[in-house]
């Protein structure tokens, strides 16, 4: 028993876990939390971009409520970017023991995984949203709201992301 | 603040003052014209063929109208900055001007020349597509050196131009020398992958040459009938189809003239539709023999100066006010004090409350200030949107909209400020760096303390919530639904007193936790209880009431673990800024010119993209929180908006005489 | 079973059809906007020949029927709004076989009329010219020449196809049907070079709509076998050659094999009725509603090239409804008396 407990011990606080340093699990996480947000916001944003594209030939003065169709399937890889910036303001890297750089690693992958999901549906709603307001400009309102549905669950997972931070022996 | 009382008003006229009545209740904007009476009582008025005619009239005009304005567009005319197709151009003018619209542009004359422009650069367009065919075809044959008109079947021989495929040439001239005797192959050019040649041919063979034509797929070649070789052809092409771009240039040119007149086409165009809406008021209207009745709703407010509007019209008028019972469905109007109006936009966003619904307005109007605060959370920001928000109320052409929009958004950055301020955030520049004043001011550490600040936007959640609980609570009890407030809304308020009561006795350890837990859930046995009670048989009675009671706590967890996105939205305006202005300062040490210059770069772009695409996210979420968290809990739309009879444009600003 | 995909490779193809269809889509979206809406139809029926116009003025079909007089105008102006309609398609499809999906009606339409114009002398009905996509004087110069000439290689064989199946003094009633079997079929076709799961599927639900009428109503005429083999179309989800043997069967095998399969609901009441009058006009009734359902699921996805058929047919649709209105009112025909005619119309478009 009290063997066990040295045997975890030793693991928790060396300085590498699986032949990779704290540090550098840290940095695999954060780019990991932005490769996904990132890819997401970028598929996204095509989708909606090649509808509006479409509304805006025969309607160009459809511009301005388009635009925010337009940038809303943009926050997912904000948010990886925020993940990422925080593992480096949150844990002290070179001093971070290996253990403790795995558990960032995984503590990133909700914001990955989420986010890359999470933006690529919000732009296919986003764009039906957008068949909207090519109806009608005042639907504007309402058609921000459904894609602002879609984006619950990465807001959520960015702010799960960050408890875990919290959470993980510095 | 609240859902304005409206009344009943009956006019009465002689149907001779029926224009004169439509008029005045146009220029003064307050009725909302509605049938009330029953058909029986008040026989609906039927259009007489002049009132037909003008209508038909007017909808033909605007279609001419909406036809020279696009003709315009398509013109190139309308070659508008990114700016100018955000904000629209506004016309401001008198009401007296507005109504003369039409003296400034004669319409039908515009229309049809604008018409017979566009005829004309259709056919300009056909006829230049022909010739650009032709030319292109000609262009395989400028080594050909005979007049075309040539190229024919005369005197027993046959000329005739093919288009041939490189592959297939040496078995086509082969089928040919071996098959039709007299016959020569030339082949002119060979341009890509296809050859261009010349067959001649005695007549007799001509069925022979068409079967080896089908047999090897080879094509024919129409070739124009004059008598010219290809080559000069193809230059008088050129001229030709020059000369068609000169007489297109000359009818844009002539187009121009009304290209000037946009701004007055589109101004009548705007005329023409409010003189449509009033034509079709008269639907609305009743009639007897000789009279004209008009119902309608008028705010309380505005009832004075409509009854003295329409009585200085007439002697011959008769108006009757009427108040409002209980089978009546009045339209809707919302009355908000000066602060809240701006917030009644965001309210129409989801929809007009239905009559008996309270007017949340003033509620959405303080939450959603908060929410956006919190979203934005930086005084540098908060400041600039400010800012930027009351220059463009002062000097752009702004609908009354847009306006309403900025004022919403000017308040909620006031209170980003003072977020700003309480969590040490000033345009992301990095706490530690602060003066130690500011750094004082700062409660909270949103990046490496989170937990303070999570709690406070979920308590903050809460609190929003259950004012939409109270305001259905009030609803209830209002409508005499005593048992539905009690059990629906009472519930969910001794939950959390329960729960209120519960934690700080365990935590405090005056009771066991155990105790605590039964305190905290003796609520939700009662929520199993009761909350079925719509289901009739007792099994669905039992059932319904579990599922509603999950739906009930879990949708208050899940409701409230929702508010955490403020926390998330202002933390991401702070770290986005905080990155910008890192990357900035890496760019000092580049060297003293290139280095300042970079750096003033990297913030202005960054830091206005930031403030941007929060903007963005600070409208949107805390939106949501209003129509989905909120409303969820209370609101009924569906009422009828109050639309009074009034002239209205999104283009035309109508501004008061005397201004 | 080709087209059988892994479900993963279906779900990725939802998102790679986005970025093909959805410059369509979003131009489509702004058109939908323009479609009649029910109640404006409804103003149309009640108003005369005159007043519907100045109601249309407002619409898209405003500058097609200005001035509007006689049926030809009418006809004319309407044929001239479709036509541009279809070359909206063209210009907002490019590159894909979508306009050529829905074009291929019209070009066997015309196909049809030539050679009925072989088999009985005369004009019988016009050419739809401007909606097909091969231009009409370029296909009857072939069809006189009798080989594919200047039309597209895969005309080639249709013609050969057709040269073989109609043979000098055959009848018109069976050139009709084999046209029409070769015009599914060539649509599967098409349908399968877009890759499109929906346009597949929606080609494959004709097909087997068609082939069960044609059993249907052969049984009702006591056809051979001869007939099936050239008026059956192959490529539905109903094998062909099963369908041939079902229509020889009994009746009770018929009945019992018909109701087991997808078409079974919409069967049932044509299997079960025993005058054979009712039987063929719930038939037709049933299809429609059968093909209606089909067409109504494309809502659900509004990214793929569902939505810019729905919008093409639904416009097709549009214009034969205002067709017969305006027609009817041209003939001094009751509100009341159009609007029965409309009915039947509504879903002529959708085949």
């Amino acid at each position: 028993m009290l063997a066990a407990v040295q045997v975890s011990k030793e693991i928790t606080q060396a300085a590498t876990w699986g032949g990779l340093t704290g540090f550098q699990w840290a940095i695999f996480g954060a780019a990991t939390a932005f490769i996904g947000g990132g890819m997401g916001s970028a598929i996204g944003i095509t989708y909606v971009s090649n509808v509006a594209s479409g509304i805006l030939v025969e309607d160009p003065d459809k511009f301005g409520s388009m635009l925010p169709l337009l940038a809303i399937p943009g926050t997912q890889g904000i948010y990886g970017l925020i993940t990422a910036i925080l593992v480096t303001i949150f844990f002290n890297l070179s001093e971070l023991s290996g253990f403790s750089g795995l558990l960032v690693f995984f503590a990133c992958l909700p914001v990955a995984f989420v986010c890359c999901v999470s933006a690529i549906y919000q732009g296919l709603t986003a764009a039906s949203a957008a068949g909207m307001v090519a109806r009608r400009t005042e639907e504007l309102g309402k058609a921000m709201v459904l894609p602002a549905l879609v984006e619950t669950y990465a807001v959520f997972s960015l702010i799960l992301t960050i408890y875990l931070f919290t959470r993980i022996p510095k | 603040m609240a859902v304005e009382p409206v009344k009943k008003i009956r006019v009465i006229s002689h149907a001779s003052l029926q224009e004169e009545v439509l008029e005045a209740l146009q220029a003064a904007g307050t009725v909302h014209v509605e049938r009330l009476s029953g058909t029986e009582l008040l026989p609906p008025k039927e259009y007489s063929d002049e009132e037909q005619q003008s209508l038909r009239t007017c909808t033909f005009r605007i279609s001419q109208a909406e036809f020279i304005l696009s003709y315009l567009k398509a013109y190139g005319y309308d070659k508008r900055s990114f700016f100018r197709t955000i904000v629209k151009d506004k016309y401001p003018m008198t009401l007296e001007e507005f109504v003369r619209a039409h003296e400034r542009v004669d319409l039908d004359r515009a229309y049809a020349e604008c018409s017979e422009y566009e005829r004309h650069l259709v056919e300009i367009d056909e006829k230049k597509t022909a010739l650009e065919q032709e030319r292109e075809e000609l262009s395989n044959w400028t080594e050909l050196q005979l007049d075309m008109d040539e190229i024919a079947c005369k005197h027993m021989y046959c000329l005739l131009p093919l288009r041939v495929p490189v592959a297939d040439l040496e078995a086509f001239g082969q089928a040919l020398a071996s098959e039709v005797i007299e016959s020569t192959l030339d082949v002119v050019s060979e341009r890509g992958s296809r050859a261009y040649c010349m067959v001649v041919y005695h007549l007799d063979s001509l069925g022979l040459v068409e079967e080896i034509l089908t047999r090897l797929r080879v094509e024919k070649v129409t070739l124009p009938d004059v008598k010219l070789e290809p080559a000069e052809r193809m230059e008088q092409v050129d001229r030709e189809i020059a000369a068609l771009e000169r007489q297109r240039e000359g009818l844009l040119a002539r187009g121009q003239v009304y290209a000037g007149k946009r701004g007055d086409i589109e101004v009548l165009r705007e005329y023409l539709l409010n003189q449509k809406r009033k034509l079709e008021a008269l639907e609305q209207f009743g009639m007897t023999r000789s009279t004209v009745v008009v119902e309608g709703w008028v705010t309380e407010g505005e009832m004075e100066p409509t009854l003295e509007n329409l009585e200085a019209l007439s002697e011959e008028i008769g108006l009757e006010v009427i108040e409002a019972d209980h089978e009546d469905s009045p339209p809707v109007s919302l009355r908000n004090g000066r602060f809240a109006r701006p917030f009644e936009l965001l309210v129409g966003l989801y929809g007009t409350p239905n009559r008996r619904e309270y007017d949340p307005t003033w509620l959405v109007a303080v939450s959603f200030i908060v929410f956006f605060g919190f979203c934005i959370g930086d005084v540098g920001y908060g400041l600039v949107l400010v800012a930027a928000c009351l220059l463009a109320r002062r000097f752009l052409p702004l609908g009354e909209k847009v306006r309403n929009l900025l004022l919403v958004i000017s308040y909620g950055s006031l209170f980003a400020m003072v977020i700003g301020a309480l969590t040490g955030s000033w345009f992301g520049i990095d706490p530690a760096s602060l003066p130690p004043l500011l750094e004082t001011m700062a409660v909270f550490d949103p990046l490496r303390d989170p937990i303070p600040v999570m709690l406070l936007t979920m308590a903050l959640g809460l609190a929003h919530m259950l004012s939409g609980t109270v305001v259905e609570f009030r609803d209830n009890v209002k409508e005499g639904n005593w048992v539905d407030a009690l059990i629906d809304q009472g519930l969910v308020f001794l939950f959390f007193i329960c729960l209120g009561v519960a934690i700080p006795l365990a935590l405090a350890e005056v009771v066991p936790t155990s105790t605590a837990v039964l305190i905290g859930c003796a609520p939700i046995a009662l929520m199993l209880l009761l909350l079925g009670r719509s289901a009739k048989s007792v099994p669905g009675k039992v059932i319904n009431g579990v599922y509603e009671t999950y739906n009930t706590v879990v949708g208050w967890m899940g409701d409230t673990i929702s508010y955490l996105r403020l926390y998330a939205l202002g933390l991401a305006t702070f770290v986005i800024g905080w990155v910008v202005n890192t990357l900035a300062g890496m760019t000092l040490g580049i060297g003293p010119v290139i280095g300042v210059l970079l750096m003033l770069l990297i913030l202005v772009v960054g830091q206005t993209f930031n403030v941007a695409i929060n903007l963005l996210g600070a409208f949107v979420h805390p939106l949501r929180l209003e129509f989905v968290e909120f409303f969820g809990k209370f609101y009924e739309d569906g009422g009828q908006r109050f639309d009074a009879l009034k002239y209205e444009s999104k283009i035309v600003m109508i501004r008061e005489e005397d201004a | 079973m080709m087209d059988v995909e892994p479900d993963l490779t279906r779900a990725m193809k939802t998102f790679r059809r986005v970025p093909k269809y959805g410059h369509a889509v979003g131009r489509v979206m702004v058109h939908e906007s323009t479609l009649l809406n029910r109640q404006r139809m409804e103003r149309l029926l009640e108003f005369p020949f005159e007043e519907s116009l100045a109601v249309l003025m407002e619409t898209e079909y405003g500058r097609y029927l200005e001035g509007a007089k006689v049926a030809s105008d009418v006809e004319e102006g309407l044929l001239e709004f479709l036509r541009d309609q279809y070359g909206l398609l063209d210009d907002i499809c490019k590159g894909t076989f979508v306009p050529r999906f829905m074009r291929l009606k019209y070009d066997f339409h015309n196909l049809k009329v030539l050679l009925k114009r072989r088999y009985t002398d005369g004009a019988v009905e016009d050419l739809f010219s401007g909606l097909g996509s091969i231009d009409v004087h370029r296909m009857k110069e072939s069809f006189e020449a009798s080989h594919a000439g200047d039309l597209p290689p895969e005309w080639e064989k249709l013609m050969l196809t057709l040269k073989e199946a109609l043979q000098p003094g055959g009848n018109p009633q069976e050139v009709d049907s084999t046209v029409d079997r070769l015009f599914l079929e060539e649509r599967l076709a098409v349908a399968k070079r877009e890759r499109s799961r929906f346009l597949v599927d929606f080609s494959r639900a004709c097909i087997d709509v068609a082939n069960l009428k044609i059993i249907l109503r052969g049984r009702m005429l006591e056809k051979e076998k001869g007939y099936y083999d050239a008026a059956l179309a192959s490529g539905g989800r109903l094998d062909r050659r099963e369908l041939i043997q079902l229509a020889l069967d009994t009746q009770e095998r018929l009945t019992a094999r018909l109701l087991a399969t997808r078409y079974g609901r919409m069967l049932e009441d044509v299997l079960k009725t025993d005058s054979e009058e009712a039987g063929l006009t719930s038939l037709d009734r049933g299809f429609e509603e059968y093909l209606l359902e089909k067409l109504s699921g494309m809502k659900r996805m509004a990214l793929g090239p569902e939505r810019i058929i729905r919008y093409i047919i639904t416009r097709e649709n549009e214009v034969a409804l205002l067709r017969i209105t305006l027609m009817g009112k041209l003939h001094g025909l009751a509100p009341r008396v159009i609007q029965e005619r409309l009915s039947p119309a509504f879903l002529k478009g959708v085949v």
